[in-house]
């Protein structure tokens, strides 16, 4: 039978065969294509949040994966500023949001004994026993002890609560021990706090100049993207200074171990080198650079004088390195195309800290590695929020918000005008930093004081009078965890919310600010820090002072505030943080970038017809200090033949209360010990996994030894996550005389083998 | 010249190809007579060598689409295999590529789950690829679906003594095989954001631009010759 008809069109009966072959062809197509898109993602994540980690001062952004009201998985933010990389401690933020035996219920301690109470009688206790201090012994009798981890908006209640309600200024925090100095230091050398450069700035630099960083453990992505910019251009080097082989040091082109606490002598030969072989700009230095001895402004002429006594030849033994090795890596910083430095904590926790800082802002001036992308002296922070939480909110006992300092008259009057309060409520006098605030807690000064989001009872150095304070203080702790060494000393304990069971922004080194939004609930009855001061505020009859109720609408206020100077970030509204991957400040207006570079082109503060303008001092110029050396207190003696320097390692979080409850970063960084040189080790008769006593003029501590290449002879090191290791028991508490940070860095100490007396 | 396996595929499907060719033309010529020669001829002509062809196109097919060049015949794919001969591009794949790590077939270097002996739910996911792209009904930037398997990195790096050198691997070895921390976490991007991939963004033209992709190593003379006229052209037009 024919299916086509004489003409030659289709049959019917071969249209509709046609048709159905189509159709069914196509259905199993479209079928197959329907199926593969219902049964080829079945993915762990329902929706994806973008945040901020909790954990250290590089602040990255992460994307927090939900599904079924849980946190499931935590990756890298590909477009926030560190380009997806986080760390291992970031990396484990979905198992810190699990972690079991959270606090709850606000405690009392009665008989000894923290027992459960409401938020009422805990908080009734508190607001009673403030007031009563400060009826029978004046304001300064109170205290606010805080944290570099707390929110901008937490920060800020706290400061403007206790200096212009309660006026003290008894405000400080544990970004006293990790980050004065450096702040004193910018504020001094470009009379405005926070580094000029960014992150952005390790894409551009050809030399990278480390000191007393091991950023490869501390800030594993900012190494991370130094390493990048290694592998892109061969030319780049990288020179570590640090008394210890560190991960760090062991990955650079150069590395330097210098004797612990003499390293302004390497800044200062540097500064002599550049000047002795004229690697200086001079008509840099004589546009936007003056020249001061910490009394008066002197010649450059004095300044090359001044570094007559540190030439190579004569410092290179005290340093413990040859005058060569100075002079190359003088000669590798200066002339780079882009020098960046970048140093934390062994520049810092210093009793020269100051100093130090003033000088490396100094080598930078010189030679003009400034103000050019590459080119910066970048402090990298500590905490995720100590920059913009503690920093720029002022709250420090000795400054006011935004650069402000409690000691001058015009910067308190024009806080005063601000917060709208009759002139002369904040006290003229700075208040007690973290060292003396526990001496005067311990003299019973200090009556009573509120702990918030830290944990000084391990972080502390010279812990014994620490402790005796809390004893005699009454002592508010709020904190996520009960088992801290901390919470031990608290008579009341109220329950916090963490990370992302709470909203609010946090300001990461490089001036950005990031809004971490609220993903989950708090458990059982834990309230965020804000939600606690506000109460707080309430109670204590500030309601009109404190009268907001949200961080938002406290976000709101510090925004307009911050506009009356330029750390003017009155451009980011809330719905902007929302949307963006936080902005960089100065940001005047709601269209404003941000700012990536400071004191130049592209700065708000510096008009379109100049280059370069150190707008933070009067004159426009930033200044090089004439800064000695002075050897620490901490020397070496036939008593303490040896050196202890302190630090962290990749795993761990500052006293390990979040870190070490997380078994596979626990497992990582094992218990608290020692570490010794091979050479030392012999000398002791010591082997790996023998327990040492190291002793110091502060005390003694036990613990097992490791033995390691990459330590230095001389050197003994420990770091302070574990509270069975409470090394800061032995530290010393000397501190820097203008930023009163501590030196935990140096410490002279003995150390011997602890004999068992079975094998006596 | 190498030759390796997909090259000879490609031969021997040629030449059974020609041979099935001349077994039909046999049958066709002496349909009328179907003697047993030709009965013998039926079987292999309509049954056996088309199988085979067929398997050899199928092997042909999933090989081929291993390459760079494959990956870059889709227009959504040109902002990866774009970045990876950008000179300036810092992306864990650009770094690989540029550094030659992977000699030859770069993508599939870390995508290791399709190709001939890739898994079902590869072969499920590049056929719903292909029904969108045909159809057009993808949005631009592409996202990536699921998540992407640590095992592909593992492959290369985790028997080398720089990996086993990182203590810090040791106790997250679990959480790297169930893929709940992702090597990427702190190795980096790999790839230009789903923002620079936004039509309309700064770095989208340059992106989507037709680069020609060279296989590191494989610069041949022909290549140099016609690099060395390029630049020679650029020198000439920018003293005109």
């Amino acid at each position: 039978m024919s299916e086509t008809t004489s003409s030659g069109e289709i049959s019917r009966r071969k249209f509709i065969k046609l048709g159905t072959g189509i159709t069914a062809v196509g259905g199993m197509a479209l079928g197959g294509w329907g199926l593969t898109e219902i049964i080829v993602d079945k993915s762990p994540v329902n929706s994806w949040h973008k945040s901020v980690c909790r954990y250290c001062g590089t602040g990255c952004g992460v994307m927090v994966g939900m599904r079924e009201g849980k946190v499931t998985r935590i990756r890298g933010d590909l477009e926030a500023h560190n380009k997806g990389v986080i760390c291992i401690k970031g990396s484990m933020l979905a198992e810190l949001t699990q972690v079991k035996n959270r606090a709850i219920r606000p405690k009392i301690r009665k008989n000894g004994v923290l027992t459960d109470a409401s938020w009422e009688e805990a908080m009734s206790l508190i607001t009673e026993k403030f007031k009563s201090s400060i009826d029978t012994f004046g304001p300064d009798s109170v205290a606010f002890y805080g944290s570099g981890q707390l929110l901008i908006e937490e920060s800020y209640t706290a400061n403007k609560l206790f200096k212009a309600g309660l006026r003290t200024n008894n405000v400080d925090g544990n970004p006293r021990l990790c980050m004065a100095s450096a702040a004193v230091g910018y504020t001094q050398t470009f009379g405005k706090d926070e580094p000029p450069g960014s992150y952005d700035d390790i894409d551009h630099a050809e030399c990278f100049f480390l000191i007393g960083s091991n950023a490869y453990e501390c800030h594993p992505p900012l190494w991370e993207r130094i390493i990048i910019r290694k592998k892109s251009n061969p030319d780049v080097k990288i020179i570590c200074v640090d008394p210890r082989k560190t991960m760090t040091a062991q990955r650079s082109d150069i590395h330097l171990p210098v004797v612990p606490g003499t390293d302004m002598l390497l800044l200062n030969a540097m500064a002599y080198e550049f000047v002795r072989n004229n690697w200086i700009d001079p008509d840099f230095i004589s546009e936007h650079v003056k020249f001061n001895d910490g009394q008066k402004d002197v010649s450059f002429e004095d300044y090359a004088l001044f570094l007559e006594d540190y030439a190579p030849q004569k410092v290179a033994g005290t340093l413990g390195l040859t005058a060569r090795q100075i002079e190359e890596v003088s000669y590798l910083f200066a002339t780079s195309k882009a020098t960046l430095s970048m140093w934390t904590m062994g520049i810092n926790q210093r009793i020269q800290g100051v100093f130090l800082n003033n000088t490396l802002n100094s080598l930078h001036l010189l030679t003009r590695q400034i103000c050019k992308p590459g080119a910066s002296p970048l402090s990298l922070t500590g905490q995720s929020n100590a920059c913009g939480g503690v920093r720029d909110t002022g709250s420090l006992s000795h400054i006011l918000p935004n650069g402000r300092m409690v000691a001058n008259e015009t910067h308190r009057n024009e806080v005063e005008e601000l917060w709208g309060i009759p002139k002369g409520t904040i006290a003229p006098q700075p208040g007690l930093d973290a060292v003396n605030l526990f001496r005067a807690m311990r003299d019973e000064k200090v009556k009573a004081a509120i702990i918030m989001c830290t944990n000084p009872a391990q972080s502390m150095p010279n812990l014994e009078p620490v402790r005796q304070g809390m004893e005699k203080c009454f002592l508010v702790v709020a904190d996520v965890f009960e088992d801290t060494e901390t919470a031990k000393y608290a008579d009341v304990f109220l329950p916090a919310a963490l990370w992302i069971e709470k909203e609010g922004v946090y300001g990461q080194s490089e001036r950005r600010y990031q809004l971490i939004e609220k993903l989950l609930d708090p458990p059982g009855e834990a309230r965020s820090d804000f939600d606690i001061l506000v109460d707080f505020a309430n109670r204590m009859g500030y309601g009109n002072l404190i009268n907001y109720k949200t961080p938002e609408a406290a976000w709101e206020e510090y925004r307009k505030f911050s506009a009356a100077s330029p750390y003017n970030f009155e451009g980011m509204t809330r719905a902007r943080l929302r949307k963006e991957r936080g902005l960089q400040w100065p940001c005047p207006t709601e269209d404003h970038p941000g700012t990536p570079r400071r004191y130049m082109k592209g700065d708000p503060y510096v008009a379109d017809n100049r280059e370069i303008y150190f707008y933070g001092k009067p004159d426009g110029r930033a200044v090089v200090f004439l800064r000695p050396y002075i050897p620490s207190n901490e020397q070496l003696s036939k008593e303490f033949p040896v050196h202890l320097t302190t630090g962290r390692v990749v795993e761990q979080w500052h006293t390990g209360t979040m870190t070490d409850k997380i078994p596979s970063l626990s497992q990582g960084s094992g218990p608290g010990v020692f570490y010794l040189n091979p050479q030392d080790a012999r000398d002791m008769n010591v082997k790996e996994g023998e327990e040492i006593e190291v002793s110091s003029g502060y005390g003694s501590v036990r613990a097992r030894v490791k033995i390691s290449e990459n330590e230095t002879r001389g050197v003994v090191f420990a770091s302070f996550y574990d509270p069975k290791f409470m090394i800061n028991n032995i530290v010393a508490d000397n501190f820097d005389p203008v930023s009163k940070e501590p030196e935990y860095k140096v410490t002279a100490v003995s150390v011997k083998k602890v004999v068992e007396v079975e094998n006596l | 010249m190498k030759i390796d396996i997909v090259d000879i595929v490609k031969i021997l499907s040629v030449i059974v190809f020609l041979i099935n060719l001349g077994l039909l033309g046999y049958i066709l010529k002496n349909r009328n007579t179907l003697d047993a020669r030709v009965k013998k001829a039926v079987f292999p002509a309509l049954m056996v060598l088309p199988v085979i062809m067929a398997f050899m196109a199928n092997y042909h097919v999933f090989e081929t689409s291993k390459t760079v060049e494959a990956c870059q015949s889709c227009h959504v794919m040109k902002p990866f295999t774009n970045d990876l001969v950008y000179e300036e591009s810092m992306t864990l794949a650009a770094r690989h590529y540029k550094n030659n790590w992977i000699p030859k077939d770069q993508c599939y270097g870390c995508h290791k789950d399709y190709g001939f002996n890739g898994n079902f739910k590869a072969k499920t996911d590049g056929y719903r690829h292909l029904m969108r792209y045909m159809t057009g009904t993808y949005p631009e930037p592409i996202v990536y679906r699921g998540e992407f398997n640590n095992a592909n990195c593992m492959g290369c790096h985790e028997a080398t003594t720089k990996f086993r050198a990182v203590e810090m691997h040791t106790p997250i070895m679990a959480q790297f095989e169930d893929n709940s921390v992702s090597c990427l976490n702190c190795h980096g991007r790999a790839h230009p954001t789903r923002l620079q991939r936004t039509p309309g963004s700064a770095d989208y033209e340059q992106l989507m631009s037709d680069v020609i992709i060279m296989e590191p190593g494989q610069s041949g003379i022909l290549k140099d010759y016609l690099k060395s006229i390029e630049q020679n052209t650029n020198v000439a037009n920018a003293h005109k």
